[in-house]
């Protein structure tokens, strides 16, 4: 799956920066209103969290304006800060901080009877309700550090070299933890299906 | 028998396999890369990898699809306010020797001097009216006073004011 980084956004951005035009800011909202809002819903489980957040991560990203790079991704510098802001929440509310024992790997072997089959796509697949309905009660049950590796790759395809930057964490952790998230995964929804499709 | 690719990946323990990171790195990389059009040729041969990559695949297809949450959309609007006067309050500087000239330590003093004589001049524009209290004695004909007025400015303007001016007295 090739992850397309829509650079105009960073061009916009520093538009917005450098000139202040407006239009260029309301298009760069337009574009991450709604995803950056369903990333901190996930995070945070909670719409009054997360509209209090959404409103505070969008004032940080226009008093930190300066700070963005040129060359950087704006949507991995997006989400570092609003990934900052869930941080800080967390630690304020002292829950839980983000655990890396939760990132060990777990053996998954033999739970791969839920792959589709040959005939079926993925999106196909997807759009099953009762799937999806599953799927989201499985993210959301995720261990902090790998529901956000999951979600940024998954649902905001940020590639996984800018998710260890905006984790500040190596590479290869962030790999690890989004096999750890895919095999979490299967095995929820394997354990789900009824018995009759399992046999 | 498996195809001999071990140069390209870390082994994941089996002869020839990628580890499982890597497998999922491939996410990221193109059909083209090198790396990856070798594993992918390596999958048509290997079950135990087709199936690991086909698991990576539909679960990270699947997260794609997952419903997005609609926020309220007043907080966009305040959002956009905010930035639209932070814009306007912070214009980024173009001319640096304009700069220089605002912050240098001599023209700080004379603004600051600047300051000082307009607040002065704006403060002394500023007298505090002193409420003129009326004697109670005097009340009965200040009230009379004021009746008489309503009525030459009735005369004048040859209508009724008398909706428009109530004249009370409070002692009662």
């Amino acid at each position: 799956m090739e992850t397309k980084q829509p650079e105009s956004h960073g061009i916009l951005f520093v538009r917005f920066r450098d000139e202040g035009d407006m239009a260029a800011m309301e298009a760069i909202m337009n574009h991450y209103y709604r995803p950056l809002f369903t990333y901190l819903m996930r995070m945070l489980k909670s719409r009054e969290d997360a509209e209090d957040s959404l409103q505070e991560v969008w004032l940080k990203v226009i008093h930190q304006r300066k700070t963005y790079k040129d060359q950087g991704q704006f949507s991995s510098w997006l989400y570092r800060i609003a990934h900052n802001y869930c941080l800080d929440l967390y630690r304020k509310r002292n829950r839980r901080p983000f655990l890396a024992q939760e990132t060990e790997c777990e053996d998954g072997t033999g739970l791969l009877d839920l792959l589709p089959s040959a005939e079926q796509t993925p999106f196909e697949i997807a759009v099953d309700n009762e799937n999806m309905i599953r799927l989201e009660e499985l993210v959301d049950q995720l261990p902090e550090p790998i529901r956000e590796v999951y979600l940024l790759r998954s649902v905001h395809e940020i590639p996984f070299k800018e998710i260890a930057e905006i984790q500040e964490c190596p590479i290869g952790t962030v790999l690890s933890r989004m096999h750890q998230a895919v095999k979490r995964l299967q095995q929820g929804m394997t354990a789900s299906q009824p018995a009759h499709e399992s046999a | 028998m498996k195809p001999k690719i071990a140069p390209l990946f870390q082994s994941s323990g089996k002869e020839g396999c990628p580890s499982k990171e890597q497998m999922v790195l491939f996410l990221d990389e193109t059909s083209e890369a090198p790396e990856k059009k070798a594993f992918l040729n390596h999958t048509a041969l290997c079950e135990s990898c087709r199936r690991e990559w086909q698991t990576i695949n539909y679960f990270t297809g699947a997260g794609a699809s997952l419903p997005m949450y609609e926020p309220d959309p007043a907080i966009r609007d305040r959002v956009l306010k905010v930035a639209s006067s932070a814009g306007n309050s912070e214009p980024l500087p173009t001319n640096k020797k304009t700069r220089y000239y605002l912050r240098s330590p001599g023209w700080r003093l004379t603004w600051a001097a600047l300051f000082l004589a307009i607040s002065w001049v704006g403060i002394s524009q500023f007298h505090t009216t002193e409420v003129t209290s009326i004697p109670i004695e005097q009340l009965d004909s200040e009230m009379l006073t004021l009746e008489q007025d309503l009525e030459e400015l009735q005369f004048e303007l040859g209508m009724d004011v008398s909706g428009y001016f109530t004249l009370t007295d409070e002692r009662a």
